[in-house]
C-alpha cells in the first residue's frame, strides 16, 4: 500500500465496487435512470460508506481480533466470527441514525439524500466495503480513504450507466431487450472497459 | 409509538440478539476443530510439494502429510539479526510466530511487493539428506494485479538455484495472469538463479521469451503474454523476499556458516 | 397442492427474482465462472433464504415496525454466519474462493425481499416454500450462467474435461472472455431477452420495480 493516495486511487478505478466487483447492482441497476437522482444517491453512498468503513475498522482492530481484548484480560478470545453481524449492524444502524440526523438538523439535504438511505443498508456495497478493508487488513486512516475511495468510485460508475441510459432512449432496442435487458449488456461493456484500467500503473 | 411498544421491541430485540449469538458461537465452537486441521493439512500439502522428496505425493493421506509435515526441519527467521532464533520450540512453531507476530513497516521505496508490512519472524523449512542440506523452503507473498499471491520458492543447497516453486494463492484475471499457476510455467523456473556473483537478487519474469543459453537465461523465466502486471508483480515479490528485507542477510550468513542438523534428525517418513 | 407448486414454480420461472426484479445479482456475477462455486452458492443462499424465511415468520407478531429491519438482519447474518462457518469446515476450498460472496449474502436483496414481502405477513409453511421457491429460482439462473461460462470459457464442468483445450493438445480453443466477470452481465442480459420475448408483459415501463422506493416517495 503506497499511502493513502494510492488507496484512495485504487478504490476509485482499479478496485472499483461496482464495476470491477460487481457490488451494488441492485441499487444500481434499479435506480441509474437519470444521472440527477443517481446522483443524489451516490453521494449518500459516499457519506455511508466513508463513516461506516473506519467505525467497523475500529471494531474489528479493538473488539473482535484475537488479542484485541487484551487490556480487558480477555487476550485468549477471538470474536471473529461476530464480524459480520457487527459489520451489518453497524451499517444498518448509521443508515437510521444518519436519517434522524439529517431529517432534524438538515431538511433540504434529507430530502436529497435521505430517501435514498433506507436502502443502503441492503446495498452490498456498502457491506463489500467493509469485508474488504477487513481482507486487506488496512489501518484506520487507510479505512477512511479506502472508504471513501471506493464511494466515490461507486458514483462514477453509477452515473456513467445513468448517462448511457438517458442516451438510450433514442436508441431503438429490440421489444424483449428494452429497459432491463440492455442495461445489462450495457453495464457489462462499461465493466469490460474498465478492466482494461487495471493495466494502468503508477 | 406507545410507550408499551418501546419496551416490547426493546425485549424483543434483546432476545432475538441473544438467541442469535447463542446460534452462531455454538456453530463455531463445535466446528473449529475441523477448520483448523484443514488449514493445517493444506499448509503441509503446500510445503511438502516442494521438499523434493521422489516418495511423497502431493495427494497422499492427510494423516501422512502432517506427519512427513512434521518431521521437516522448521525454523524461525529472525530479520532483524538474519539467523535463525535459536531457541525456537521444535515441532509446531506456528503457534508460537502468532504468539510474537510483530511487523515491521516497509518504507515505500523498498517496498517491491506492497505489502506495506512484514512481518518480523518467517518459518522456513531446511530439507536434509544424505549429503547434508538439500533443500530450503521460503514463504514469499505479494500483492498481485487484484489481491494478494501467497506461495513457496525451494532453494537447493547451493542457496541459490530454485529447486521447486508453487503459486497457492491468487486471484489474478482468469485465463491471463492465473496462468502463473500452470504446473509447466512454473516448472521453468527451476535451475534459475536468484542472485548474481555480487548477491543482488536478479531473478525475473522476462519480458519476452527467454533464449536458451543467453545471459539472461541464468535469472529469467519465459513471459506469460498478456499478464505484464501479474508477472511483475511475481518478479517483484522475489526480489523483494529475497533482498535486503527479505532473506538475503540470513542466506549470506548461511553461506558463510552453513546450517547444522537438528540433533534429532526427524524419523525417515 | 396446487398452491404448493404455485408457490415453488411461480417464483423460479414467470416471477424469476433475478431476471424479473432484478434482485440479487451483485453474487450472480462474480462467482459464475465454475459450476462448482455457482452450485455451492445457490445452496447456501437457498439454505439462507429458507432458514431466515422460517424465523422471520415464526417471530413476525413480536416485530414492532421500528425494529423490523435490525430484527430481520440480525436473523440473516446469524444464518449467513453459520452456513459460511460451515463451509469453513467442510468445503474449504471453496469457502476460500467464494470467500467475501457468501457475507454478502446479508444483504442480498432477495433474502430481506421476501422477508419484506412474504415471511413478515404469511404463516411460516406459506413463507419457507415460498423461500425455497425463490432460492431455486436464484439457483435457476446462477447455474444457466455458470454452465455456459464454464464449458465455453474453460472447456470443463465442475473441474471435468469435457473440450480438449488446444493448449493442452485438443481442438478447443477456448473463449476466455467468458471467464471474466462481464461476461456475466452479457448473459444475464441475453436470458431476460428469450424469456421477455417469451412473455412480452413483463418488459416494463420505465418505473414498474420494487426498488423504486426513491421516485415513488418523489411523485
Amino acid at each position: 500500500m503506497h499511502g493513502l493516495a494510492d488507496i484512495f486511487f485504487r478504490a476509485v478505478f482499479l478496485e472499483n465496487l461496482a464495476l470491477a466487483y460487481f457490488l451494488g447492482m441492485c441499487t444500481f441497476i434499479a435506480v441509474s435512470k437519470e444521472v440527477r437522482t443517481t446522483l443524489g444517491l451516490g453521494l449518500a453512498v459516499i457519506v455511508v460508506l466513508g463513516i461506516s468503513v473506519p467505525i467497523n475498522q475500529l471494531i474489528l482492530d479493538h473488539l473482535l481480533r484475537p488479542g484485541a481484548l487484551a487490556w480487558a484480560g480477555l487476550g485468549a478470545f477471538d470474536f471473529t466470527h461476530l464480524w459480520l453481524l457487527c459489520a451489518i449492524s453497524v451499517i444498518a444502524a448509521l443508515v437510521q441514525v444518519l436519517e434522524v440526523i439529517l431529517h432534524r438538523l438538515f431538511p433540504p439535504l434529507y430530502h436529497t439524500l435521505g430517501i435514498y438511505l433506507p436502502l443502503l443498508t441492503v446495498n452490498c456495497a456498502i457491506l463489500g466495503g467493509s469485508l474488504f478493508m477487513a481482507q486487506r487488513n488496512l489501518n484506520f486512516i487507510e479505512s477512511l480513504s479506502y472508504g471513501l475511495g471506493s464511494g466515490v468510485g461507486w458514483t462514477l460508475a453509477i452515473v456513467a450507466l445513468a448517462g448511457l441510459r438517458e442516451r438510450m432512449k433514442y436508441c431503438d432496442v429490440p421489444d424483449g431487450l428494452r429497459g432491463l435487458g440492455i442495461t445489462f449488456i450495457t453495464t457489462g461493456l462499461i465493466s469490460l472497459a474498465f478492466l482494461g484500467i487495471a493495466g494502468v500503473q503508477w | 409509538m406507545s410507550r408499551e411498544s418501546s419496551l416490547r421491541a426493546l425485549v424483543v430485540v434483546t432476545l432475538v440478539v441473544a438467541v442469535c449469538s447463542l446460534l452462531v458461537s455454538t456453530a463455531v465452537v463445535l466446528l473449529r476443530p475441523i477448520q483448523q486441521d484443514y488449514g493445517a493439512v493444506e499448509q503441509a500439502r503446500n510445503v511438502v510439494r516442494l521438499i523434493g522428496d521422489s516418495h511423497s505425493d502431493p495427494d497422499e493421506n492427510d494423516d501422512l502429510l502432517l506427519r512427513r509435515f512434521r518431521a521437516l526441519d522448521a525454523r524461525v527467521v529472525d530479520f532483524e539479526s538474519g539467523r535463525f532464533l535459536p531457541n525456537a520450540p521444535g515441532p509446531g512453531l506456528e503457534p508460537f510466530i502468532s504468539q510474537h507476530a510483530q511487523t515491521t513497516a516497509v518504507p515505500v521505496a523498498q517496498d517491491l511487493a506492497r505489502l506495506g508490512v512484514r512481518a518480523n519472524r518467517v518459518i522456513v523449512y531446511l530439507v536434509w539428506g544424505q549429503h547434508g542440506l538439500e533443500r530450503m523452503v521460503f514463504p514469499v507473498h505479494g500483492m498481485g494485479m487484484w489481491s494478494t499471491l501467497r506461495g513457496y520458492v525451494a532453494l537447493g543447497s547451493d542457496l541459490n538455484t530454485i529447486a521447486d516453486v508453487s503459486i497457492y494463492e491468487q486471484s489474478e484475471t482468469p485465463g491471463v495472469g492465473d496462468q502463473i499457476t500452470r504446473p509447466g510455467w512454473l516448472a521453468k523456473w527451476r535451475g534459475r538463479k536468484i542472485y548474481d556473483d555480487n548477491g543482488v537478487p536478479q531473478f525475473a519474469v522476462a519480458s519476452g521469451k527467454v533464449e536458451p543459453g543467453s545471459a539472461s537465461a541464468l535469472h529469467g523465466v519465459d513471459a506469460i503474454s498478456g499478464a505484464t502486471v501479474t508477472t511483475d508483480a511475481v518478479t517483484a515479490m522475489v526480489r523483494f523476499w529475497f533482498g535486503p528485507w527479505g532473506y538475503q542477510s540470513l542466506l549470506e550468513n548461511l553461506r558463510e556458516h552453513p546450517p547444522q542438523p537438528p540433533i534429532n534428525p526427524g524419523s525417515d517418513l | 397442492m396446487s398452491s404448493v407448486r404455485e408457490l415453488l414454480l411461480r417464483p423460479m420461472f414467470r416471477e424469476n427474482p433475478v431476471t424479473l426484479h432484478v434482485l440479487g445479482i451483485c453474487s450472480a456475477l462474480a462467482i459464475t465462472n465454475s459450476l462448482t462455486s455457482s452450485l455451492i452458492m445457490s445452496v447456501s443462499m437457498t439454505a439462507v433464504l429458507v432458514v431466515s424465511s422460517a424465523a422471520i415468520s415464526l417471530i413476525r407478531s413480536y416485530l414492532v415496525p421500528s425494529i423490523r429491519l435490525i430484527v430481520q438482519i440480525i436473523i440473516i447474518a446469524s444464518a449467513v454466519t453459520i452456513i459460511d462457518q460451515l463451509l469453513t469446515a467442510y468445503l474449504p476450498e471453496t469457502a476460500r474462493i467464494l470467500s467475501v460472496y457468501i457475507s454478502l449474502i446479508v444483504t442480498n436483496c432477495i433474502v430481506l425481499g421476501r422477508a419484506e414481502a412474504c415471511a413478515i405477513h404469511q404463516p411460516v409453511r406459506t413463507s419457507v416454500l415460498d423461500a425455497l421457491g425463490n432460492g431455486l429460482g436464484y439457483s435457476l439462473i446462477l447455474i444457466v450462467v455458470a454452465i455456459v461460462r464454464e464449458l465455453v470459457g474453460n472447456g470443463s464442468l465442475m473441474g471435468y474435461r469435457l473440450l480438449q483445450l488446444v493448449r493442452e493438445g485438443g481442438w478447443y480453443e477456448p473463449n476466455e472472455l467468458l471467464l471474466l466477470p462481464p461476461s456475466a452481465f452479457f448473459l444475464i442480459g441475453f436470458i431476460v431477452w428469450a424469456i421477455r420475448t417469451y412473455q412480452p408483459e413483463q418488459v416494463e415501463d420505465q418505473s414498474a420495480r420494487p426498488f423504486d422506493l426513491p421516485a415513488r416517495r418523489q411523485r
